[in-house]
C-alpha cells in the first residue's frame, strides 16, 4: 500500500466489475493522500453511488468538502441522471408536438445502457478536461474508468461524423449520443491524459475470486490495447484462517487458490492485497485502517447476534421446496437465471434443473457459460438433457453474418464503425438469443431451463427490429426465424416464462439486481423470484469475521424482502466445488 | 438542380446492427446516396431522434405524421413533392424518381 501511495500521478481512475470494492478502495486511497496533505477530489460516477455512507458526508455533484478530513473534496456524477436530463433536453421540446409514438420511440432509442455509459463520460469529461478545476487539486481521483468500448468508440473518426446525413452504418451507441458531439475536443483531451502515464494511473480492482481475477485481466488487456498502459493490481478481500471452523477453513483456502491462479499478464503487474473486512468499510476510521493494514477487528458475540437476528431476517422469505413445488405445478415452461457476472447463475439453473429432473419432469438445461462443467448432470438423470451455447461462437457468427452482408458496400471508416458497433454488449446478447430461440421452443412440453435473460432493452431492441422485419418481409418474401419471432411473446408471457434475479446480499450486487429488475419491468416483464447466493449468515459458520460478514448481509436480505420481491430464497455458501447431484443439494 | 428529403423513422441502428438482422436495402441507399452528382442534387437526410425539428417544421411531414402516425415513415420528398411512403424504395425506383431513369445500380 505504501509502495502504491508514493506513486499515483494526478488522475487516478478504478476499474472492475460491481461489488469488487472499487468505492472503499477510492475512498481509502483518496484520505491516504489527504493525510498526506495533499488536495483530493474525489469523483464517484456509480449510479448507486454510496460515497456519502462511506466518507460520512452529505455530497451533491459539486465538490463538497469531506468531514474529519482536511484537503478532501468529493462528489457524485450520476451518469443515469445525466443519461435522462440529455433525453429530456432532446425529447422534452417535442411533447405534443409530435405523436406520442414518435415520443415514444425516441425515448426508447436514449435509454440504452449505451447512452448511459457515453452520457457518464461526458459528465466527467467536463472535470478531468477542464484546466481551472485541474490545476486546483494535487489528485483527481475517479472511482470508474471508461470501458475499452467507449474508448475505442470516441477514436474512430466516424463515430463523430453527422450519423443521419453522412453515416448510414448506424450507430447503436454513439448515434443516439451524437448531440454531444460538441464536446469532441473535450474528449480528445480527456483520451490524450488518460494514456499518459506520467499523468494517469489505472488501478484493477479485483476481489480474491477466480472468476474475479479474469475479468480483471480481460479488462486489463483490453484498456492496454487502448493506450492506457500504466496500471496496477489490488487484489480485495483477502481471507486467511487456520482455524478449525470447516467453512471459515474452506474460505481461505479459496482465497489462496484464486491468488494461485492469477494470469500471468496480470502477475506482471505492480500489486496491492487487502485483507477481509466483514462489515463493508464504512467511516474515515475504517479507511485509514485498510491503509495502515490493520486486521479486521473482533466483536463479542457476533455469532449469538446473528443467530438471534437471522431467526426474524428469515421470517418472510420462501424456502426452495416451495419455490420449485410453484414451477412443478405449471409442468412446464422456461425458466431463466438473471444477474452479473459471478453470482452463480449457471449454479442455480443447474440446482433448479436437477431438481425438476429428479421429480419425474422433462427438462432441458442449457448453459452460456464456457466454463460450466454439466456433464455430470445428464449422466445422473435421463429426464435431464443438457445443452451448451458458446457465446463467443454465437456472436462470431452474427458478427460474421453481418459483416459478409455489407463487404464491398461501405467505406473503410464506415466499415471500421460498423465493426465497433458489433462489439457492443448488446450484441453478444441478441446473439445469444438467436441460439437460445430454438431452445426456448421446446418449453412448450418440458421445462428449459437457462442460465442467461436478456436485459429489458435488448428486449425492447429485438421488438422493434422484428416489427420492422416483418413489414419488410412482406415484400421482399424475407423469411423471419419462426422461433425467433415466437420468443419475444413467449418471454413476456408470465404462466410461460419465470425469470429469476440472482443476487449475493451486498450493497452493490443488489442495487444492480434492482437496476435489472427496472429496466426489466420497462419491458413489461415482472421478475417471478429473487434468489440470495452465496449467504454466510445460512452457513452456521461460528468464525467470528464470517458470522459479522452473515450479520451484515442481514440489511439487504431485509432490502430485498420488503422493498423489490414478495418471492425471495436464499442459498448458503457453500465451501466444495459443485460438481454432482449431491453437492447442489447443499444450495438448499 | 433536384432536391430530395428522406425523413426516417426512429431508428436504433438504421441497419438493424443491435436487431437480428441487418438491411440490405438501406445499406444500398445509403451507398447510393453517396453516388450522387453534388452539383445536380442536395440530399437532405433526417433522423426522429436526432433531428426532430425537421419533422415539425416541414408542415407536410408534420401533418402526414400527425394524421397516420409513425408508421408512414419513412418520407422521400422530390423537389418537396411526395413520392414514397412507409417503406424504403429499390433503388431503380428511386432513380427513376430523380429523372436517372438509364441509372444502374451499382450494387
Amino acid at each position: 500500500m505504501k509502495t502504491l501511495l508514493s506513486k499515483i500521478p494526478q488522475f487516478l481512475f478504478f476499474t472492475g466489475k460491481g461489488g469488487v470494492g472499487k468505492t472503499s478502495m477510492s475512498c481509502a486511497i483518496s484520505v491516504a493522500l489527504a493525510d498526506k496533505g495533499k488536495k483530493v477530489l474525489l469523483i464517484s460516477t456509480d449510479p448507486a453511488s454510496n460515497l456519502d455512507e462511506v466518507l460520512n458526508t452529505k455530497l451533491s455533484s459539486t465538490p463538497t468538502k469531506v468531514n474529519e478530513v482536511e484537503n478532501l473534496f468529493a462528489m457524485n456524477i450520476n451518469p443515469v441522471v445525466a443519461a435522462s436530463e440529455y433525453k429530456e433536453k432532446m425529447v422534452g421540446p417535442y411533447r405534443g408536438v409530435l405523436p406520442d409514438e414518435a415520443i415514444e420511440q425516441m425515448e426508447e432509442q436514449l435509454s440504452g445502457a449505451c447512452t448511459v455509459e457515453i452520457a457518464g463520460f461526458n459528465e466527467f469529461s467536463k472535470y478531468v478536461g477542464d484546466e481551472d478545476i485541474v490545476s486546483s487539486y494535487d489528485h483527481i481521483i475517479l472511482d470508474t474508468a471508461p470501458t475499452g468500448h467507449t474508448l475505442r468508440l470516441l477514436a474512430l473518426p466516424s463515430a463523430w461524423n453527422d450519423f443521419i446525413a453522412d453515416n448510414q452504418t448506424g450507430s447503436s451507441c454513439l448515434g443516439p449520443v451524437s448531440g454531444l458531439a460538441e464536446y469532441k475536443k473535450l474528449y480528445d483531451n480527456v483520451v490524450e491524459n488518460l494514456k499518459n502515464p506520467q499523468e494517469t494511473l489505472l488501478i484493477l480492482v479485483s476481489r480474491a475470486e477466480k472468476l474475479s481475477l479474469i475479468e480483471a485481466n480481460k479488462a486489463s488487456l483490453e484498456l492496454l490495447n487502448q493506450g492506457m498502459k500504466n496500471q496496477h493490481l489490488v487484489i480485495n478481500g483477502i481471507f486467511s484462517d487456520e482455524s478449525e471452523d470447516e467453512i471459515a477453513r474452506a474460505f481461505s483456502e479459496k482465497s489462496k487458490e484464486a491468488i494461485a491462479s492469477i494470469a500471468t499478464e496480470l502477475l506482471s503487474l505492480d500489486t496491492t492485497k487487502i485483507g477481509f473486512y466483514p462489515k463493508g468499510v464504512v467511516g474515515v476510521e475504517s479507511l485509514r485502517a485498510i491503509i495502515n493494514e490493520d486486521k479486521a477487528s473482533f466483536f463479542e458475540g457476533a455469532s449469538k447476534e446473528l443467530e438471534e437476528q437471522l431467526i426474524n431476517c428469515l421470517d418472510g422469505v420462501n424456502s426452495w421446496d416451495e419455490l420449485l413445488e410453484s414451477f412443478k405445478k405449471d409442468g412446464s415452461g422456461l425458466i431463466m437465471t438473471m444477474g452479473k457476472g459471478g453470482v452463480g447463475k449457471t449454479t442455480i439453473a443447474s440446482l433448479i434443473a436437477s431438481k425438476l429432473a429428479s421429480s419425474g419432469h422433462k427438462v432441458t438445461l442449457s448453459t452460456t457459460d464456457p466454463a460450466a462443467h454439466l456433464e455430470y448432470m445428464s449422466s445422473e438423470n435421463e429426464n435431464l438433457s443438457v445443452e451448451k451455447i458458446d457465446p463467443k461462437i454465437e456472436t462470431k457468427r452474427h458478427v460474421d453474418d453481418v459483416i459478409a452482408k455489407n463487404e464491398g458496400k461501405l467505406s473503410q471508416d464506415d466499415m471500421a464503425l460498423l465493426k465497433e458497433e458489433l462489439s457492443s454488449p448488446c450484441i453478444e446478447e441478441i446473439a445469444i438469443f438467436e441460439a437460445f430461440a430454438k431452445t426456448v421452443h421446446k418449453a412448450k412440453d418440458r421445462f428449459v431451463v437457462l442460465d442467461t435473460a436478456p436485459t429489458g432493452h435488448t428486449l425492447l431492441l429485438l421488438d422493434a427490429s422484428n416489427a420492422y422485419h416483418k413489414e419488410v418481409s412482406k415484400n421482399t418474401a424475407e423469411q423471419m426465424d419462426e422461433a425467433l419471432v415466437n420468443l419475444l411473446p413467449r418471454i413476456k408471457d408470465e404462466k410461460f416464462t419465470k425469470i429469476l434475479l440472482v443476487s449475493l446480499a451486498e450493497a452493490t450486487p443488489t442495487h444492480e439486481a434492482k437496476d435489472l429488475q427496472e429496466d426489466l419491468k420497462r419491458a413489461g416483464i415482472n421478475p417471478y423470484a429473487w434468489i440470495v447466493n452465496r449467504s454466510f449468515a445460512l452457513t452456521k459458520t461460528s468464525n467470528n469475521l464470517l458470522c459479522q460478514k452473515g450479520l451484515n448481509e442481514l440489511k439487504y436480505i431485509d432490502e430485498i424482502k420488503t422493498d423489490l420481491s414478495k418471492n425471495l430464497v436464499i442459498s448458503p455458501w457453500v465451501s466444495q466445488e459443485i460438481n454432482d447431484e449431491k453437492s447442489l443439494n447443499k444450495l438448499i | 438542380m433536384k432536391t430530395l428529403k428522406i425523413y426516417d423513422p426512429a431508428m436504433c441502428c438504421p441497419t438493424g446492427v443491435c436487431g437480428t438482422d441487418v438491411d440490405t436495402r438501406l445499406v444500398q441507399l445509403a451507398n447510393f446516396l453517396t453516388t450522387l452528382d453534388k452539383s445536380k442534387f442536395e440530399v437532405n437526410r433526417f433522423g426522429l431522434t436526432t433531428e426532430p425539428a425537421e419533422y415539425v417544421a416541414n408542415t407536410e411531414v408534420a401533418r402526414i405524421l400527425k394524421e397516420e402516425g409513425v408508421d408512414s415513415l419513412p418520407l422521400f420528398f422530390v423537389d418537396d413533392e411526395l413520392v414514397f411512403k412507409g417503406d424504403y424504395p429499390e433503388i431503380p425506383a428511386l432513380s427513376s424518381k430523380l429523372g436517372l431513369a438509364s441509372f444502374v445500380a451499382k450494387f
